[in-house]
C-alpha cells in the first residue's frame, strides 16, 4: 500500500464490482475504473468496500459548490446585498477569486426583514458563508 | 501527373527520409511557464507549438454566458507573426485561426469532465512558434498535455495524426508542410486512442472511397502510437515533481 | 493582483532601506537568461526571461521601396503581439492597448541615426532597400515590459544576418538583385549604439529599477528612459502620477547609470555565445 503507483489520466485501474467502488478523481466507464486524475493511486476502506481514488500531486483545481463552506471578502455593499470575492473554498486557497452575492434575507436567521447591511458589513470585511442553492439568475 | 519530386521515392522513402508509417520526432516539456495554471511545450518535426490552460475560474464576460451544469470550455488558436516563411499580417483573428479555435474547442469538450465545475470557465490558449505541417494536430497534443499539468480531470488523452496517400496507394501518416503543398489529400483525425472513438476528421481535396478506411486505419494507429510517446513524457514529469514535492497531499 | 495598505506600506519600507520584497537593492535586476537562433525560419532570433517575463523576438528581412523623401535609408518596424499564454485578459484583441504602446516607444526609440543607421540598409538609393521586421511576442508578464522587450530586441537584431546583395541589372525600370545564395555569406547589423530602455519607479522617496508586479503597482510614478550609447533616445513617462522636475533628473541620471551598466552585461553575455547550441523551451 505505501508502493508508489502513479497513474495518468485514462488509465484503466480495476474492475468496478462489489469490492471496488470508484471514489474521487475515478471515475467508470463499461464495468470498469479509469482515472481522471495524474497523481497517486489511493485505496480507502470504507463500510467493507474499496474506494479506490487518485490524488493529485499538484495543487486540486476546486470550484465552489451548493454546500461549501468558503471564506469571501466583501468588496460592495447595496441595500438589498453585498457582493463578495471568494477566497478560500473550505480549506484550499483559490488562485483567481470567484464573485459571489449576499442577499439581504441570508444575512442572519432571524428578523430577517429588519436586516440594514451597512450595519452588518463593510467592504473590505472578511466573512465565512455557505453557498446556497444555485440558481439560473445567479 | 509528372511533379518534380515524388511522394515516396522508389525505395518507399518519403521527402525527409521517413518510411510511410513514421511519424516525426515528437519531443515535450510540461510546466513549461509559472503564471498559467498549466503549460506545455510540443515539437512535432519542425512545427512548435507552446499550449497554457487557465482554470476552471470564474466566467468571464457575463453570468448570461454562464451554464448551470457543465463548464465553458473557451479555446483560442495563434500563430506567431514569424512562424511562417512569409511573414503574416495578424497572429489571430482571421477566418483560419477562428476555425481552428471551434475544432479544438470540439476536441477538448469531448475529454474534459466538465460536468464536476459547473459555472465556471476553462481556457485554452495555444500559441504556434514555427509551423510545418501539422499544425492543429500538434495544438491538440499540446493542449493535452497542458490539461494534464493543470490537474484537470480528463476521461482520457486526446491524440491527434494526419494522414495522406502516396502515389494513389501507400497510407502515409504524419504529413509535413512540403508534402501537403506537393502532395495528394490530407485526412486529419483527432481520436480518444483507448477507447478508440474519434472525435474529429477532417479532409481536404479529395480521394476514393477504397482507399478511405486505410488511411482512416494508418491515421489512428497514428494515434495511438503519439499517446505512447506523450504517456511516456507525462510520466517523467510527474516522477520529477512528485520526487521533489515528497508527494506531501497523499498519505 | 491588488495590494492592501499594509503590503504597499511593507513594500515602500523595504525600498527606503535599500532592501528590497526579494532582497534585492535599488539598483538591482532579477537574473536574465538570454538565447538566440531560436526561431529557425528568421534571419535572427532571440528569447529572453527576466525572472517570470519571457519574451519572444524574431527579425525578418523584405526587399522594399524607400520612402520618396528619405531615398537613401531602409525601413524598421516593429511588432509587438501579446500572447494570451501570460494572462486571459490578452485575449482575442485585449493586449492591444499594451502592444501599441510598446511598439511606438520603441518606434521612437530607434528613430535618431545615432541609435540605429538605416542608410546601412539601403540597396540601391531611391529604388531598392531592406525592410527589416522586428516581431516581438510577449509569452508571460512578471513586470518590467519595456526593459526585457528591449533588451530582447537589441540581442536578436545583434544575431540578424542580412545576405549580401553580390550585383544589380537594371533594364529599365526592372531591377534585378543578385542576391547571395551561400547561406554564411551576409552581413551583421550594427546595433553597438542601439537604445536599451530602463525602467525607474519612484517609490516613496525613493527610485528603483526593474520593478516587479507588486512594486509596479505601489510605484507613485514611473519613466522609461531609452539609452543610446550616452545619449538619452527616448523618454516615456507611464501610469498616473506626476514627478516632481527635480525627481525626474534625478530618475534620468539614475536610468543613464544603469542602461550603461546593463548595455556592458548584454554585450559579455553576447560575446559568450557559441553558435550551434542547444536552445529552446526544451531545457
Amino acid at each position: 500500500m505505501t508502493e508508489l503507483r502513479i497513474c495518468l489520466p485514462g488509465q484503466r485501474l480495476c474492475l468496478s464490482d462489489k469490492v471496488y467502488t470508484s471514489g474521487q478523481g475515478t471515475y467508470e466507464r463499461q464495468g470498469y475504473i479509469y482515472s481522471q486524475l495524474t497523481g497517486c493511486l489511493d485505496i480507502v476502506e470504507k463500510d467493507n468496500v474499496k474506494v479506490v481514488e487518485v490524488h493529485s500531486s499538484g495543487e486540486q483545481t476546486v470550484v465552489p459548490g451548493q454546500g461549501d463552506i468558503i471564506t469571501a471578502q466583501v468588496y460592495i455593499i447595496t441595500q438589498q446585498y453585498a457582493k463578495c470575492n471568494i477566497k478560500c473554498v473550505g480549506d484550499t486557497v483559490l488562485r483567481r477569486p470567484f464573485r459571489a452575492v449576499l442577499r439581504r434575507e441570508d444575512v442572519r436567521a432571524t428578523e430577517k426583514d429588519r436586516v440594514e447591511i451597512y450595519k452588518s458589513f463593510r467592504p473590505g470585511d472578511i466573512i465565512l458563508a455557505r453557498v446556497a442553492e444555485r440558481s439560473i439568475t445567479d | 501527373m509528372s511533379r518534380n519530386r515524388d511522394l515516396l521515392s522508389k525505395i518507399g522513402l518519403r521527402l525527409d527520409g521517413r518510411r510511410p508509417d513514421e511519424l516525426r520526432r515528437i519531443r515535450c516539456k510540461l510546466g513549461v511557464f509559472t503564471e498559467p495554471d498549466g503549460s506545455a511545450y510540443l515539437e512535432q518535426g519542425l512545427t512548435k507549438v507552446l499550449a497554457a490552460v487557465y482554470g476552471p475560474h470564474q466566467v468571464r464576460g457575463g453570468r448570461s454566458k454562464a451554464q448551470h451544469d457543465t463548464a465553458i470550455i473557451n479555446c483560442q488558436f495563434s500563430m506567431a507573426v514569424f512562424s511562417t516563411t512569409d511573414r503574416k499580417k495578424r497572429p489571430r483573428g482571421d477566418r483560419k485561426s477562428t476555425e481552428l479555435s471551434m475544432h479544438l474547442q470540439q476536441a477538448l469538450e469531448a475529454v474534459i469532465k466538465s460536468e464536476l465545475y459547473p459555472w465556471s470557465q476553462i481556457d485554452v490558449y495555444v500559441e504556434v512558434l514555427h509551423a510545418d505541417g501539422g499544425i492543429y494536430t500538434a495544438c491538440v497534443n499540446a493542449a493535452t498535455l497542458a490539461l494534464i499539468d493543470a490537474g484537470i480531470p480528463l476521461k482520457e488523452y486526446v491524440c491527434a495524426c494526419t494522414a495522406s496517400l502516396a502515389n494513389n496507394d501507400v497510407p502515409m501518416i504524419d504529413i509535413s508542410h512540403q508534402e501537403e503543398i506537393i502532395g495528394g489529400p490530407t485526412l486529419t483525425v483527432a481520436a480518444l486512442p483507448m477507447s478508440g472513438k474519434i472525435v474529429l476528421m477532417e479532409m481536404s481535396q479529395r480521394f476514393h472511397m477504397d482507399h478511405l478506411e486505410k488511411v482512416l486505419n494508418k491515421a489512428l494507429q497514428g494515434c495511438k502510437d503519439i499517446r505512447q510517446i506523450l504517456d511516456e513524457a507525462v510520466r517523467l514529469h510527474v516522477r520529477d515533481i512528485g520526487s521533489s514535492t515528497g508527494w506531501a497531499n497523499t498519505s | 493582483m491588488s495590494l492592501c495598505e499594509a503590503e504597499k506600506t511593507f513594500v515602500l519600507h523595504g525600498v527606503e532601506e535599500n532592501f528590497r520584497l526579494d532582497g534585492r537593492e535599488r539598483e538591482d535586476y532579477r537574473p536574465m537568461e538570454l538565447e538566440t537562433d531560436i526561431v529557425l525560419h528568421a534571419f535572427g532570433s532571440a528569447r529572453l526571461r527576466l525572472a517570470n517575463t519571457d519574451v519572444l523576438v524574431a527579425v525578418k528581412i523584405e526587399i522594399d521601396v524607400p520612402f520618396p523623401e528619405r531615398s537613401k535609408e531602409g525601413k524598421l518596424e516593429f511588432f509587438v503581439d501579446c500572447s494570451a499564454n501570460a494572462t486571459p485578459d490578452f485575449e482575442g484583441r485585449g493586449g492591444e492597448d499594451l502592444a501599441v504602446e510598446i511598439a511606438n516607444t520603441l518606434s521612437s526609440a530607434y528613430r535618431s541615426k545615432h541609435a540605429f543607421d538605416l542608410t546601412k540598409l539601403c540597396i540601391l538609393k531611391g529604388k531598392k532597400c531592406w525592410k527589416v521586421y522586428v516581431d516581438i511576442l510577449l509569452l508571460e508578464c512578471g513586470g518590467n515590459l519595456f526593459d526585457a522587450v528591449s533588451l530582447a530586441v537589441k540581442a536578436a537584431l545583434w544575431n540578424t544576418q542580412v545576405p549580401k546583395v553580390h550585383g544589380v541589372n537594371i533594364d529599365g525600370n526592372n531591377i534585378e538583385l543578385n542576391v547571395s545564395e551561400e547561406l554564411y555569406d551576409c552581413d551583421r547589423l550594427d546595433v553597438k549604439n542601439a537604445p536599451v530602455m530602463v525602467t525607474v519607479c519612484k517609490i516613496g522617496e525613493k527610485c528603483i529599477v526593474d520593478p516587479s508586479v507588486a512594486e509596479e503597482q505601489c510605484s507613485v510614478g514611473s519613466i522609461v528612459v531609452a539609452v543610446s550609447g550616452d545619449k538619452f533616445s527616448t523618454v516615456l513617462q507611464t501610469g498616473t502620477g506626476s514627478l516632481h522636475p527635480a525627481t525626474l533628473m534625478e530618475s534620468l541620471k539614475l536610468g543613464h547609470r544603469v542602461a550603461q551598466r546593463l548595455d556592458e552585461a548584454l554585450w559579455a553575455t553576447l560575446r559568450q555565445i557559441k553558435p550551434g547550441q542547444d536552445v529552446g523551451f526544451l531545457k
